[in-house]
């Protein structure tokens, strides 16, 4: 098989620890919408950055946030089953929103609040595809990879997600 | 991604999304701090070029020879898989994915196998043995591979047995290799998983999980069902 390796080698390179710390944000964003609580979030961008920075890694080139959003989702999925034995935490914990109301005339502040309210209705396998896609910023390709599901199964669940919060948004408004 | 394609309630969910939280300082500075403490070990260590150095001609040969050894080294390289350890590593983690699919059931006539086999390697049915029972499956592509995964689950405990397409792989280079009942294993750590690579029917598996005793993949593995299970 002649063509094994050539694909995804060749245009892979090591991951710059230097360039992690851009994406805290936005991996944080992620694993909030994940976890619905600002301390488990926490606990769980620390941790995804503690496995990527174990030891070298290889990523795609411009496959960094994929990269990360994979590992996020495997220390999501054993967070989850250990807190399947633990008390769920308290939803909605203090964290720093980027929007404040009071500087907000055009509303965006509670729609905000809303759509992460909404997030924690949702089945996880809906959420973990709007935070890679909407969250994140991943394409539909990186997040499908991430998340080790078939695009087209990606797009009907990033669909579905979107109506039930968009649906959560327009009723609780 | 055309925002055309996107209705606009939608596109309302995903501004309010993409207008999220931001992490806090101390999140950031934890971050940077781990960054810096492994920056050294994960930046690959050159020797410096000299700048201006002149050239000197005796070593051109010398070059030549080197390059040649490497060309040659390089086409022997490729034409093997070399020490698989990136390919058997995200194998490994599949054990942490959701199931797709649905867990293959027992076969009736041979109840040490599973009615679900890939690449001439049918999966074993470890439930009446060992306790451990089939609770899904999944299809993947690794580096142009296809893959199976059959997970396993006893008490809550949930191992993946996933078989690669195509070629054998190397173990990793720091893999224990053991024998058990004739056949070789090679064991090593990822985190907190416990991940063993064995051979069967020339495809190379690979079963992972994060389980109390090491050997316990290891017995898995391992089990001929009174040679039912072909290897």
């Amino acid at each position: 098989m002649p063509h094994e390796l050539a694909p995804t080698r060749t245009a892979s390179r090591r991951l710059e620890a230097t360039r992690l710390p851009e994406h805290t944000d936005r991996l944080y964003r992620a694993a909030y919408a994940l976890s619905g609580s600002g301390p488990d979030a926490e606990d769980l961008v620390q941790e995804t950055f503690a496995r990527v920075l174990s030891r070298p890694r290889f990523v795609r080139r411009g496959g960094e946030r994929s990269y990360l959003m994979r590992v996020l989702h495997n220390t999501w999925i054993d967070f989850s089953r250990a807190r399947a034995a633990r008390p769920e935490p308290a939803a909605g914990a203090a964290v720093d929103w980027v929007v404040e109301p009071e500087s907000d005339p055009g509303g965006l502040a509670l729609d905000v609040r809303l759509a992460y309210e909404g997030m924690r209705e949702l089945p996880a396998h809906q959420r973990e595809a709007i935070a890679a896609v909407d969250v994140l910023g991943l394409s539909y390709k990186e997040a499908a990879r991430s998340l080790r599901i078939r695009q087209g199964t990606l797009m009907s669940r990033l669909s579905r997600a979107r109506e039930r919060v968009a649906s959560y948004m327009e009723g609780a408004a | 991604m055309s925002s055309q394609q996107v209705p606009e309630h939608h596109r309302r969910v995903i501004r309010a999304l993409q207008s999220g939280p931001r992490a806090p300082d101390r999140l950031h500075r934890r971050i940077e701090a781990m960054e810096a403490d492994a920056a050294p070990r994960l930046t690959p260590r050159m020797p410096s070029l000299r700048r201006g150095a002149a050239p000197r001609p005796w070593l051109r040969p010398a070059v030549a020879g080197v390059v040649g050894a490497l060309v040659v080294v390089l086409v022997v390289a490729l034409s093997v898989d070399g020490p698989g350890r990136s390919r058997v590593v995200e194998a490994a983690e599949l054990s942490l994915s959701p199931s797709t699919e649905a867990a293959p059931h027992t076969d009736e006539q041979q109840p040490a196998l599973l009615r679900r086999s890939f690449a001439g390697v049918t999966f074993p049915a470890w439930s009446e043995k060992f306790g451990w029972r089939a609770d899904g499956a999944r299809s993947d592509e690794l580096d142009g591979r296809e893959t199976a995964t059959v997970f396993y689950r006893h008490t809550h405990h949930r191992i993946g047995y996933t078989v690669i397409s195509g070629r054998t792989i190397e173990p990793p280079e720091d893999a224990e290799t053991l024998n058990a009942g004739g056949l070789e294993l090679h064991r090593f750590r990822l985190g907190f998983q416990d991940v063993v690579t064995f051979e069967r029917n020339g495809r190379t598996c690979v079963l992972s999980g994060d389980v109390h005793d090491p050997h316990t993949l290891v017995k898995l593995a391992a089990w001929r069902g009174d040679g039912s299970v072909p290897f």
